[in-house]
């Protein structure tokens, strides 16, 4: 098949952008996730719970226009942070990442809620009474309850932000070398009738796709083989 | 607590890979019309060997749609676009290194069959058995904007816009007919050629009559990241090594001297381009 140096530098590219996005998710994601299943219910909980979730339903040339908006100089935020703040992410690889981190945003929360989710209330509470630091609570109950649940929300995020293409399309454009990631190069060969090419990134793609559902699948296993042991 | 270590080192993995940074200073980077894609990418090869240690990379696609990027700031070197109106919007706007533009070909505009296609001329696209034909986008597509306006001169076009499959490049309406998707299509002369083997042109465009003569402009776009190498590749583009290669993938000379601006044209042998616009 068509594998040679330059078919295969969209993959490692693809590779840098969806990694970066992990990079960009992974804080945000966590922070939004305890607070979605262990933080306190507030009037307006369920709305900004709805917007963080967007992104999963909404289509994606919607999210790449909304960000085109705001990185590109159409607007005056978008102005300012390219004149003032020198931010130049058009057309960059570090702007495919963004818009990667926005599509798999919602998917990284969700998965890790419920993974925090089989964290119990009462254990964190029996821990703090029996006088255990936070540190040690995050070291000892958190992390061994929910990492597994973590690893399964990257690991899928990872994978919607590799196959990321409507909002990247949008933002990145399709730069061969540049921002031309996988789902683009594929495009791009379908679109120039280069058959062999796109039969390549099609079955990179896919492969890709099934080890990581596969490795996500097992993880839930093995979470509910833990539940039941319990 | 194995795996979560590991997850760890991972994290620090993906760290350095984001720390690669692709973009290079001595790199080129040429927006151009998808039409030009196999004679650029020789062209490219040939940059390179003269310029070793210089890399030019392409991105192919709708003149209008590359318009569109560079106006909303990518960070493009050269532009080659496959019609004046997108040099034109984007001059208008001050994104052209001023004295930088330059015409550097020309091309004719065909119909095209899949092979085993019946139709012979204009006319037959009428006919009830073509019942998909391919253009493409004129909003965004110069191959697709000269191939409405033959259509309308020939008086064809309100009876056969039914009929049209819109593609987003000229590749992509080349790729429908060589596929055998479409009944016919309508392509600049240098695309049909790559795809010989599965399309036939049976008809041809008048330039001047049925359409604007088909120019080739290309420019250095301001705030361009590595502005020398552009204007290098700019004049590399008009010199007799660049214009053989066009030539032999069937691209006119500097296009119908007599559609081009008094001031643009461009002479074959000067190594550096002068230009009313440098004036401005």
């Amino acid at each position: 098949m068509a594998f040679n140096s330059s078919t295969l530098s969209p993959l490692w590219l693809s590779l840098q952008v969806a990694s970066s996005a992990m990079m960009l998710i992974f804080p945000m994601g966590l922070l939004a996730a305890w607070w979605l299943a262990h933080g306190r219910d507030f009037p307006g909980k369920g709305v900004v719970e709805t917007l963080l979730m967007l992104p999963l339903v909404l289509p994606p040339t919607v999210v790449g226009f909304y960000l085109l908006l705001l990185l590109g100089r159409g607007t005056a935020l978008g102005q300012w942070l390219n004149d003032s703040v020198g931010l130049r992410l058009l057309f960059t690889w570090q702007g495919a990442a963004i818009a990667a981190s926005v599509m798999a945003l919602p998917l990284f929360i969700r998965t890790a809620t419920a993974g925090f989710a089989t964290v119990e209330r009462e254990l964190l509470e029996v821990g703090r009474t029996l006088g255990a630091s936070e540190i040690a609570l995050l070291q000892h109950v958190i992390v061994p309850m929910s990492y597994r649940g973590l690893l399964a929300a990257l690991a899928l995020a990872f994978a919607r932000a590799l196959g990321e293409f409507g909002a990247t399309l949008m933002v990145a454009g399709s730069i061969p070398g540049r921002t031309q990631t996988l789902p683009l190069a594929l495009y791009a060969a379908v679109q120039a009738g280069r058959d062999r090419e796109a039969v390549a990134y099609t079955v990179l793609l896919s492969v890709v796709a099934f080890v990581v559902l596969g490795s996500v699948g097992l993880y839930e296993k093995r979470i509910a083989a833990g539940r039941a042991e319990r | 607590m194995k795996t979560f270590h590991q997850t760890m080192a991972l994290a620090a993995c993906f760290a350095t890979i984001m720390a690669i940074e692709p973009a290079r200073s001595d790199e080129i980077l040429v927006s151009a019309a998808a039409s030009l894609t196999d004679a650029f990418n020789d062209i490219g090869k040939a940059y390179s060997a003269a310029h070793p240690g210089t890399v030019v990379r392409f991105n192919y696609g709708a003149s209008g749609a590359l318009q569109q990027q560079i106006m909303l700031g990518a960070p493009v070197d050269v532009f080659a676009s496959a019609s004046p109106k997108e040099m034109d919007a984007l001059d208008a706007a001050k994104r052209l290194d001023p004295g930088t533009r330059v015409n550097f070909a020309g091309n004719r505009l065909v119909l095209i069959v899949p092979s085993g296609g019946a139709a012979t001329h204009w006319a037959d696209l009428r006919a009830p058995s073509v019942r998909r034909i391919a253009i493409s986008n004129p909003d965004s597509v110069p191959s697709g904007r000269y191939a409405k306006e033959t259509l309308t001169k020939r008086g064809l076009w309100t009876a056969v816009e039914p009929k049209m499959v819109l593609g987003e490049n000229v590749r992509q309406t080349l790729t429908y007919v060589a596929g055998g998707n479409v009944d016919a299509g309508i392509v600049f002369a240098t695309d049909a050629q790559i795809e010989k083997r599965r399309v036939k042109i049976v008809d041809e465009a008048a330039t001047g009559k049925d359409h604007s003569a088909i120019v080739y402009p290309v420019a250095v776009i301001t705030r361009s990241p590595n502005s020398s190498g552009a204007r290098q590749f700019v004049s590399f583009l008009i010199t007799p090594a660049a214009q053989a290669i066009l030539e032999r993938y069937g691209f006119a000379r500097s296009a119908g001297s007599s559609a081009i601006k008094p001031g643009l044209s461009v002479p074959h042998r000067k190594p550096i381009v002068r230009s009313s616009a440098s004036k401005r």
